[in-house]
């Protein structure tokens, strides 16, 4: 091969390197959506509520699964931010709100776990609305104490919703799982496309079976029971 | 039986005056709702705490909380929700609530239209008559396992009533994908190099490995891979039975027929061959592998697995009677390393493989070593008496700067004894600017770059290997759909290739540190995690198709 030749063959690659990675930079930017949320400021007892609904993340394929008698867990984690500070703010406060539902077969009730912060409660429903209304829905959730959120500020959570998310030890126990899986070695994880199944379902995997992550728009929190001063 | 335990007596207590709280509180408000607690359950006997437990279905109905009437109706906040105190399991010792447990009937398996039932329960760690804990993450665990056979597209667990109450029967619900994968592709140009070190005589070669990885549903893979070239051509049937007689034993196998030419002489070779007299240029040995092995393995744990394999070949190879090269600046005989005629090649290995990798194509962090030991037996095969160890091992760090990632690589080789040719250490294998072999077949012929203007020129084959390797890789894009990733890297490291010759007898060109046959490789280009499977894009092969002058074989000049 001659000097020409090796020189187009480099300016080959060139070309297909800049085809490719533009638009792999452009699938790469997942925009945040924005949501709308309510920050309740309880002046009497400085506390700070959140209230949020993610109701569309459980699609009827989720809302199926939650009868199959297995558990279905549903985290709300957020992080409070002072409205219009820089690209990388650090949080006021944060807060999570889990909710773990499983359907009991005999007794043909869903059994609601709630944990968010100060403790957890154990509910029953029978219908799937009263699931979503506890775990696709959170409500004066504890957002942050008078210590931590400044009076009167306007104020933006950023948060991310999982279904499903999985422990960081059990994501890595089952990646080792999935490399080397006990009798099966259907492909050696040096061969070249070994990914064809294997590193697909890690892909699919992922750290949750659902996700779902938002901004809300800056507010002033409203006033829900003023303090003695103000009344 | 459910999940619930009796309430103890403080409960029952506690439950009492909420029930009268929630009764004034009721008639205070017009509320139904609270009026609606029922009495508590009577507490079952002592020792049935392990055994699920399930209350009346009448008393249930009552318990749990209906529907609300209408959209409209504003919800209470989370606060103020009804409570159904009496259904609340009671507190362990350390306050937490108790898991719904039951006990599993059957297992019943659906949508595996191929795959047999006995290759899915292999992967469910569970029986009937266990007691199933609907939180025990093993459940998950099994669920992933299956998935990660790559039999299924989907696997889902759900749980139904079993024939009484508190038997359950775990459903397995399947969606079986295709299972034939392609493992391996390869192509590329052959080469050799003319003295003065430029390309030439190009010919294409190519390689495909595909596996069908549930052959008939039995779990079983069953592959073959194929590699041809200009008059050359390399074949592999494989089998692999992952639980051999429904045992934990792995039991696999591979056919291999290998009908291949291979070159040797660096550097102004001559040979002599009574059918076409005398030939100047690289020696060529024809020959042919003709074989199979068969062997046993064993996870030990979850990231380890042990290897056991014997291996019987028949070799039948042809080669000019003499041949000598230029080394350094003295003329010696090739050896080709081969038994001119009919040979057998007889070997068990051992094999152990320990991954703690985190991905299989863009590990983060996490090791892979694997240390293989072989020997000729005699018995057997008394034509090749020969003993190998290698061990290699690599080692992946997480970087605390963009998630870049460090990989540190070393590998190291030795045979003692007669080994055929291609048993050795083959210098392409080290070189990143020379490609592989395939199927055990070298197609090119070219010496190595010498960057460090050594004796690693005059090695094509060797008994001994060295190889530090260290791999700086950058994140560019990760993604969830069709490209899962795509990480751009950088590699260097450095490596020897070494006959025994080559201590004994250095080629005499060659004085101090470039008697030692060391070089560099390097290594740059783009790894691509995808959806049709793993992909590097480098740059050093294509890099080596450049002419580098004046760093080729002493005898050359």
């Amino acid at each position: 091969m001659n000097r020409r030749a090796v020189a187009r063959r480099l300016r080959l690659w060139a070309a297909l390197l800049l085809l490719v990675l533009p638009s792999a930079a452009r699938a790469q930017a997942r925009p945040v959506q924005t949501r709308d949320v309510l920050f309740e400021w309880d002046a009497e007892a400085k506390l700070l509520y959140l209230s949020a609904g993610f109701r569309d993340l459980i699609d009827p394929e989720l809302r199926a699964k939650l009868s199959r008698g297995l558990p279905t867990t549903i985290v709300l984690t957020a992080a409070i931010y002072r409205a219009g500070t820089s690209n990388a703010p650090t949080p006021l406060s944060t807060t999570a709100h889990t909710c773990k539902v499983t359907w009991h077969v005999w007794e043909e009730a869903y059994r609601v776990e709630i944990t968010r912060p100060g403790g957890s409660q154990v509910r029953w429903t029978t219908t799937v609305e009263g699931v979503l209304r506890r775990c696709a829905e959170v409500r004066r959730l504890l957002a942050g104490t008078a210590q931590q959120i400044p009076a009167s500020t306007a104020l933006f959570c950023s948060a991310k919703v999982q279904v499903n998310p999985l422990s960081p030890e059990v994501m890595q126990k089952l990646k080792l799982w999935v490399l080397r899986p006990s009798g099966t070695g259907t492909a050696a994880p040096s061969d070249a496309l070994f990914s064809t199944f294997t590193g697909l379902f890690l892909q699919r995997v992922g750290e949750a079976e659902r996700e779902l992550k938002f901004n809300s728009r800056p507010l002033v929190p409203s006033v829900v029971r003023p303090s003695a001063e103000q009344r | 039986m459910s999940g619930f335990l009796p309430a103890s007596v403080a409960t029952r207590e506690r439950l009492g005056r909420a029930r009268f709280v929630a009764l004034l509180w009721g008639l205070c408000h017009g509320s139904a709702a609270f009026a609606q607690i029922p009495a508590v359950p009577t507490p079952a006997p002592v020792g049935e705490e392990r055994a699920p437990v399930a209350p009346a279905p009448e008393a249930a109905a009552a318990r749990v909380e209906s529907a609300p009437a209408s959209p409209a109706v504003p919800e209470p906040a989370l606060e103020r929700l009804v409570v159904e105190p009496e259904l609340l399991p009671e507190p362990t010792a350390d306050g937490k609530h108790v898991p719904l447990r039951y006990t599993l009937e059957a297992i019943q398996v659906r949508g595996n239209t191929r795959t047999q039932r006995r290759v899915v329960l292999r992967y469910v760690p569970f029986k009937p008559g266990n007691v199933f804990d609907v939180d025990d993450p093993e459940v998950e665990l099994s669920r992933f396992r299956l998935l990660g056979t790559g039999f299924f597209r989907d696997v889902q667990y759900s749980l139904k009533k079993g024939s009484a109450r508190g038997l359950v029967v775990l459903v397995i619900d399947l969606r079986e994908r295709n299972t034939i994968v392609i493992n391996d592709v390869s192509m590329g140009l052959a080469a050799d190099s003319s003295r003065d070190g430029r390309v030439q005589n190009l010919s294409g070669y190519a390689g495909l490995d595909v596996s069908e990885t549930n052959l008939a549903g039995t779990g079983i893979t069953l592959g073959g891979a194929m590699a041809v070239a200009s008059h050359q051509l390399a074949l592999r049937v494989r089998f692999l039975d992952p639980a051999f007689l429904g045992t934990s034993w792995m039991v696999g196998g591979s056919l291999l027929y290998n009908n291949a030419l291979d070159y040797f002489g660096t550097s102004n070779a001559q040979w002599t061959d009574p059918g076409r007299s005398i030939g100047l240029g690289s020696a060529v040995v024809d020959y042919t592998r003709l074989g199979g092995s068969l062997g046993v393995g064993r996870d030990l744990s979850v990231s380890t697995q042990l290897w056991l394999h014997y291996r019987l070949e028949s070799l039948n190879a042809s080669y000019p009677y003499t041949a000598s090269q230029v080394r350094g600046f003295a003329t010696e005989p090739i050896d080709f390393d081969i038994i001119r005629g009919r040979s057998v090649l007889s070997t068990l290995r051992g094999t152990l493989q320990v991954d703690t990798r985190d991905h299989p194509f863009l590990p983060t962090r996490g090791s892979f070593t694997t240390i293989t030991t072989e020997v000729g037996l005699l018995p057997t095969g008394r034509d090749y008496d020969y003993a190998r160890v290698d061990v290699q091992t690599s080692r992946w760090f997480k970087l605390p700067w963009r998630d870049h990632v460090l990989r540190l690589s070393a590998f190291a080789g030795a045979i003692a004894g007669n080994a055929p040719f291609f048993e050795q250490y083959y210098v392409g294998d080290f070189s990143d600017f020379l490609p592989d072999r395939v199927l055990g077949v070298t197609f090119d012929h070219r010496y190595p770059k010498n960057f460090l203007g050594t004796s690693i020129v005059e090695v094509r084959y060797g008994k001994y290997a060295l190889d530090a390797n260290a791999e700086y890789r950058v994140p560019l894009y990760r993604g969830h759909h069709t490209v899962f990733g795509i990480d751009f890297f950088g590699s260097g490291g450095v490596y020897s290739v070494a006959s025994d010759r080559d201590f004994t007898h250095p080629p005499r060109a060659y004085s101090g540190f470039a008697r030692f046959p060391v070089d560099l490789t390097f290594n740059l280009g783009f790894r691509m995690d995808t959806s049709a499977g793993g992909f590097v894009f480098a740059f050093s092969n294509v890099l080596g198709f450049l002419p580098v002058r004046g760093q080729g074989p002493a005898g050359n000049e």
